[in-house]
């Protein structure tokens, strides 16, 4: 049983805030009368909170800067199958800048393929049309990430709160984002991601249509999942299943918009050809294990001249 | 022009729109950003980070309250801030004995920024050693004055959870400020 000083700490937010019933409050104000003690901490506690909110606003140093395109809105772009319309944009446009960005994608996939000593990397897999090598000699095989291709474009879930955003200054509106609606996973449970590459495309808007939204071409970029840290087991080894791999989805977590946004309708569509990503994360990795969960445009992709785009998130292990 | 018709505007590609949001809600993010993690030039990116992401994500803020939606992200952002970064031992916004150089504020004069310079290093203080669950709750709460359901949304906690965290929150704040000049006259009269 708490004692009657304990009890009256707890409603002294409540006692401030006026919100206590007509009962609470004649007990509070009892006590209040005949507690020295407690008049005198509620005192500190009002003189506390009024103190802070004497505290004189701060006001923002400088502009904040906002791309220069119009605020736009990611609308489902139309599925493509095989080479998305970066690849095959830049192929027709820039054929030795396409190869080259093609090489260094390739060029980082091996390095962190056969360099990783303590990690082991789950690469891009998606589970409606595979693509590149199959995983037989455990993850560190996986390529399949080859290619940044296009998806059917679409807004991150609002309960993915957990964002990196990648941007180049020269194509402001051209974003990489990388989002998880948490930054602790369970080891042995699914984890879903959200990654996206995407451009709006204003040449594609029809005069005179009445629509909220600016029409974007989405790509996926090329994603991977890094186990790294103290998850090895009693050789040393990283308890990694061979079969470790992400693959495209088509919903998010099934608490996904629990805000007010589940009842406007507001949460996208989202098919499997879309920028949901999920994994299983290893079982038996220990608590405080990290993942980190890397989102990939290689340099020269979105133009001659762009540079490498990398988000990135760290999951951990509770 | 409320935020909702803002919002709505900015959708439908009104740049000029959005900026309306942000002007009017930029110094209340940094505000709260400057509190929670005590840096100008952290905060400041905070508040930078907040609209960028707010302005790829216009879509899926219908229906929401954008205020509280800001805020949620400004929170995130801070706590990403606080995970990565040691505290810099030399930044350039603060003074010899590692107070920080508050921006002054046109509407206040001179001596009454001398005057409650003590009283700000004194709160700044005893927040930054409250936890940052804590810390973010009684700034949201105090400072910026967010009713509960916005600090619910923006939290992503029940109300209940809000209120209780928060009777903790300024009971930790007034013990912290026991006796500082943020608390002047209890030390004599309580000691």
């Amino acid at each position: 049983m708490s004692s009657p000083r304990r009890h009256l700490d707890d409603l002294f937010s409540a006692a401030y805030e006026d919100e206590l019933t007509p009962i609470e409050e004649a007990r509070f104000h009892a006590h209040m009368q005949s507690c020295e003690p407690c008049a005198a901490a509620y005192a500190e506690f009002r003189a506390s909170i009024q103190a802070l909110r004497e505290v004189p606003k701060a006001r923002m140093p400088h502009v904040v800067h906002l791309p220069s395109t119009p605020p736009v809105a990611e609308i489902p772009a139309r599925p493509r199958i095989g080479l998305s319309w970066f690849n095959l944009g830049l192929l027709r446009r820039f054929p030795a800048t396409a190869l080259a960005g093609a090489f260094v994608l390739v060029i980082a996939i091996a390095a962190v393929v056969h360099g990783g000593g303590g990690s082991v990397n789950g690469t891009l897999q998606p589970a409606t049309a595979p693509r590149g090598a199959a995983q037989h000699a455990g993850a560190s095989t996986t390529s399949s990430c080859t290619s940044i291709v296009g998806i059917t474009g679409a807004s991150p879930p609002a309960s993915f709160s957990q964002e990196d955003l990648a941007t180049d200054p020269a194509q402001p509106a051209l974003h990489l984002v990388l989002a998880a609606p948490t930054l602790t996973v369970t080891s042995g449970k699914q984890a879903i991601v959200y990654a996206q590459l995407s451009e709006p495309v204003t040449s594609l808007s029809i005069p005179g249509a009445v629509s909220a939204t600016a029409p974007s071409r989405a790509a996926l970029p090329c994603v991977s999942v890094t186990v790294a840290g103290t998850g090895s087991n009693s050789n040393g080894q990283l308890a990694v299943p061979p079969d470790f791999s992400i693959a495209q989805t088509s919903a998010p977590e099934p608490q996904a918009g629990g805000t007010s946004e589940g009842a406007s309708g507001s949460v996208p569509a989202i098919g499997t050809n879309g920028p949901l990503l999920s994994f299983t994360v290893p079982a038996g990795l220990a608590p405080g294990t990290e993942l980190r969960v890397i989102a990939t445009v290689p340099a020269g992709t979105t133009g001659p001249n762009s540079p490498a785009l990398t988000a990135e998130l760290t999951l951990t292990i509770h | 022009m409320d935020d909702e018709a803002l919002l709505e505007r900015a959708r439908r590609g009104d740049r000029d729109a959005f900026a309306a949001i942000v002007t009017r809600h930029q110094d209340e993010l940094y505000t709260m950003a400057l509190r929670i993690l005590g840096t100008p030039a952290d905060a400041a990116d905070v508040v930078q980070e907040t609209f960028l992401r707010a302005y790829v994500r216009i879509p899926v803020l219908r229906g929401q309250t954008i205020r509280a939606w800001l805020f949620r992200v400004a929170i995130n952002c801070s706590h990403d801030v606080q995970r990565r970064t040691v505290r810099r031992p030399a930044d350039p916004l603060e003074d010899a004995e590692g107070n920080i150089v508050e921006l002054p504020d046109p509407a206040l004069g001179p001596e009454a920024t001398v005057l409650s310079r003590e009283r700000v290093a004194a709160v700044r203080e005893a927040l930054l050693a409250l936890h940052p669950d804590f810390r973010a709750v009684v700034v949201l709460r105090d400072v910026n004055e967010l009713s509960y359901e916005e600090m619910s949304e923006a939290l992503r906690v029940p109300i209940g959870t809000v209120k209780s965290r928060l009777n903790r929150a300024r009971t930790m704040l007034a013990k912290a400020l026991r006796g500082t000049a943020a608390a002047p006259g209890f030390a004599e009269e309580h000691a």
